[in-house]
């Protein structure tokens, strides 16, 4: 079924918009989840979460672009689980994307008067510019958190081809968001 | 420790590329494109060796003719590239039903109980093999746990994904769990949740709360059937559901503020449970307990809801055991397909189980 479809059920107050939802975006929702939380339950959860929060959310939410929308909210229940298990220290995930990513903007004290949308359209703006293959890496590791064997064989590149790339492109976001005044 | 910044600004980058990245065209630049494009060079030459040489030799002209020029072979397409997963089983006798992966601690293995003959090997999507090897392995009882429900296997001849240090879990897939796969193979330690105890056999310990732990059993098949053995129906933390919503300040306003179908966020605790949304829900009875250490305190509450499917509308009771730990809320909730009664004291004695876990 077509997104604007869905979203109609949705305003509709239709259940059925959940089931669409499901058949179309449930396994990549499932994916990014699992990629956050390695564990089979939590990551259901987040999904049958993720329609809870698409229903709570429109009406009157009208989202521009519904994959992204619904993915982001798999993305950051899935964040927020992991936030939780690992204060309870009942981890068991792999959580190195998460840090990795952190020398570029490392403590939440700086840029205190700028906010994640803010970071996020700058990081938006930066990666236009990227070329379409370092951009596209960079997004599957960063927003989707696939591991390097899986990027790498989805783009058919080596591993280490793809390390690289995501090295340049942090190293260069960095300085972007220097230059933009968003790091001090 | 907090997810860093810049983690949760990914979390807002345009929409259109993430599409973008969702949808991308694969550029596949690898050795199959190398060696198919020399692989296509090849074929012309070959076709136009073919087409000219008996030209040559006839006396012809060497001009080959518009429907030769389709021979070129452009190499293997995307949709060639198969998806791969490594996967083994133990090729005879009792264990051969058994599946697993996980690693256990060399302290946990006892006695050896026979050595086995592996298969072990890559598989694709469907579950086909792809290549495979016997891998020469033994097995193992692991401490406290019966042989029938789960082993360790400890691999002679070094596989291709496996080492030939580990001990790997191995589990019957459905032994008196009603079909369903339990244990957790993902979970921290499996055989943890694989007791005897005087409660019964015991489906495993599964987290309540933020610190606390009860222990599920396994309920006799032909007896109520009762789904609460998986932690699905365990929700430590409400806000995992109810993110966007101000939850009640107090443990007792809970079980009535989610009976509440006139807000329609409030029916996304029984659709967490079961993907379904009741179109009513009544609150029938609310009751205290504590559990059997008196460490912690749980209301329990009864419910009636209904649920419209298709056309037909259907009717569920539930229990659900509330408990609040440092202003967090957390339920259990238990469905009862019939005997009520029954599934309410089994279900009680399974939160008074309750206890703080180590460490």
């Amino acid at each position: 079924m077509d997104d604007l479809n869905i979203i109609e059920l949705y305003f509709a107050r239709d259940e059925r918009a959940i089931k669409e939802t499901d058949a179309k975006y449930g396994k990549l929702c499932y994916r990014i989840a699992y990629n956050i939380l390695n564990n089979y339950e939590d990551s259901e959860e987040c999904v049958n979460d993720t329609y809870l929060g698409v229903w709570n959310a429109i009406p009157p939410t009208r989202p521009n672009n519904f994959m992204a929308f619904v993915c982001g909210i798999t993305r950051n229940l899935s964040l927020k689980r992991i936030e939780a298990m690992i204060r309870y220290k009942r981890l068991q995930a792999n959580i190195v994307s998460l840090y990795e990513l952190a020398e570029v903007l490392p403590d939440p004290s700086i840029a205190v008067g700028v906010s994640d949308e803010d970071i996020g359209k700058a990081i938006s703006d930066f990666l236009r510019n990227e070329k379409d293959a370092a951009r596209n890496v960079f997004i599957r590791k960063y927003y989707f958190f696939d591991s390097i064997g899986d990027i790498a064989r989805q783009y058919g590149f080596t591993e280490s081809k793809v390390k690289n790339m995501l090295y340049r492109t942090r190293t260069k976001l960095k300085k972007f968001l220097i230059k933009e005044g968003i790091e001090l | 420790m907090k997810t860093p910044r810049i983690v949760n600004a990914m979390g807002y980058i345009d929409g259109e590329l993430i599409s973008r990245a969702t949808y991308a065209k694969v550029a596949r630049k690898n050795t199959w494109l190398k060696w198919g494009s020399v692989a296509a060079c090849l074929v012309v030459m070959l076709a136009l060796a073919v087409i000219i040489t008996p030209k040559i030799l006839n006396g012809g002209d060497f001009n080959p003719s518009v429907e030769d020029e389709g021979t070129v072979n452009n190499g293997p397409s995307q949709e060639t590239q198969l998806e791969k997963y490594y996967a083994y089983g133990i090729n005879d006798g009792v264990f051969s039903a058994f599946v697993g992966g996980k690693v256990i601690s060399e302290d946990r293995v006892g006695n050896k109980i026979e050595d086995v003959i592996v298969t072990a090997g890559w598989k694709n999507e469907a579950g086909e093999w792809l290549s495979n090897e016997n891998l020469n392995a033994e097995v193992y009882l692991i401490e406290g746990v019966e042989s029938e429900v789960a082993a360790a296997l400890k691999f002679i001849d070094k596989g291709e994904a496996v080492t030939t240090t580990h001990y790997y879990v191995i589990m019957h897939p459905n032994a008196e769990y009603n079909g369903k796969i339990f244990p957790d193979y993902n979970a921290e330690n499996p055989v943890r949740y694989l007791e005897e105890s005087d409660m019964g056999k015991c489906n495993g310990w599964q987290d309540f709360g933020m610190n606390g732990e009860i222990r599920t059993i396994t309920v006799p098949v032909g007896s109520t059937y009762i789904y609460q053995m998986y932690s699905y129906y365990i929700r430590n933390d409400l806000t995992h559901i109810y993110w966007d919503q101000e939850l009640p300040d107090t443990l007792e306003e809970l079980p009535e503020w989610l009976s509440d179908t006139v807000s329609a966020g409030r029916r996304s605790f029984w659709y967490s449970m079961g993907r379904r949304i009741p179109q009513d829900i009544s609150l029938n009875a609310v009751t205290q307990i504590t559990s059997g250490d008196n460490t912690m305190r749980f209301i329990k509450a009864e419910y009636k809801i209904q649920i419209k499917d298709g056309t037909s509308e259907k009717e569920e009771n539930w229990v659900v055991y509330f408990m609040e730990e440092d202003g967090t809320y957390s339920t259990f909730a238990v469905i009862a397909h019939e005997n009520f009664d029954f599934v309410k004291s089994y279900s009680e004695t399974i939160v008074k189980s309750y206890q703080k876990k180590e460490g």
